[in-house]
């Protein structure tokens, strides 16, 4: 189906499930690259959605009202798993800087060389999969930190704000989440 | 001189916020002369360009993604008690 606009805003919410299911689906999936959490996600989505339904005013569509729920959803479970998360357990593990370079500062494992085309690479299922192995095998904190800046929209302030760091902080904690990303996107995809 | 760690902290901050003057000036003469560093960047640029496509086109790029029936008829079953009752 081919973006359904405002033609579907009177759609009863029933329907809404075989209008917008898999769209909505689609766009928690690569919000957080799990297949289970976003169809939870897309469930209390359309229950949120029900019970607001008064609140939908017909101005956009009901698409976009739909996804704009969806998306204070994800940063609402994303704020909970933070809250949850000891702020102890602080990289020290772990850590890819260490592995990667000497005293000095000089690269000890060197970066190989890639070959991939990004258009190609992109609708590969099985590379997003791989990505979200990925996050799964690093220490929690960086892989928390890696979700809300890489996979959701937030900035560094909105992410300082919820994890409650400093600015420094948030840049440290992001500069080693994307290097063990790196790491192991290099050794369970690129050079395998 | 900046060292290839510190240039790949550098690298990984330019994608939060604006680098000073003085670190781009650093970064771009040690990139110059560090092809370790230069390709690191490449493919920090490259796995950027993916995620942003992700975060842009998820309908497009997970397309063959699909909620299941099992959830669907799950979801329905849930809107159809709540609006019953």
């Amino acid at each position: 189906m081919k973006e359904p606009g405002k033609k579907n805003n009177s759609a009863r919410p029933e329907e809404w499930v075989d209008l917008y299911g898999d769209i909505l689906f689609r766009f928690a999936y690569g919000r957080t690259l799990n297949p289970e959490l976003a169809e939870d996600l897309v469930q209390e989505t359309f229950l949120s959605a029900l019970r607001s339904k008064s609140s939908f005013k017909g101005s956009s569509s009901l698409k976009t009202w739909l996804i704009a729920i969806l998306k204070n959803k994800t940063i609402d479970h994303f704020r909970r798993v933070a809250f949850e998360q000891p702020a102890a357990g602080f990289p020290g593990d772990g850590d890819p800087i260490i592995d990667l370079f000497d005293k000095q500062g000089k690269w000890i494992t060197e970066p190989t060389r890639w070959e991939d085309d990004p258009q190609k690479l992109v609708e590969n299922d099985q590379f997003w999969h791989t990505v979200q192995n990925c996050i799964a095998g690093i220490p929690d904190r960086l892989a928390h930190i890696f979700t809300l800046r890489e996979l959701n929209e937030m900035t560094t302030p909105e992410i300082t704000e919820l994890m409650d760091i400093t600015q420094q902080n948030c840049w440290t904690l992001l500069h080693r989440a994307r290097l063990s990303m790196k790491q192991c996107l290099n050794v369970k995809w690129f050079t395998k | 001189m900046y060292t290839c760690k510190q240039v790949t902290g550098l690298i990984s901050q330019s994608l939060d916020h604006k680098l000073s003057f003085r670190q781009k000036i650093g970064m771009y003469l040690h990139l110059s002369m560090c092809k370790l560093c230069s390709r690191h960047k490449k493919q920090m640029a490259f796995l950027k360009q993916l995620l942003d496509l992700n975060k842009k086109q998820p309908d497009t790029i997970h397309h063959s993604m699909n909620l299941s029936e099992t959830k669907k008829e799950e979801i329905k079953r849930c809107i159809r008690e709540h609006t019953h009752s």
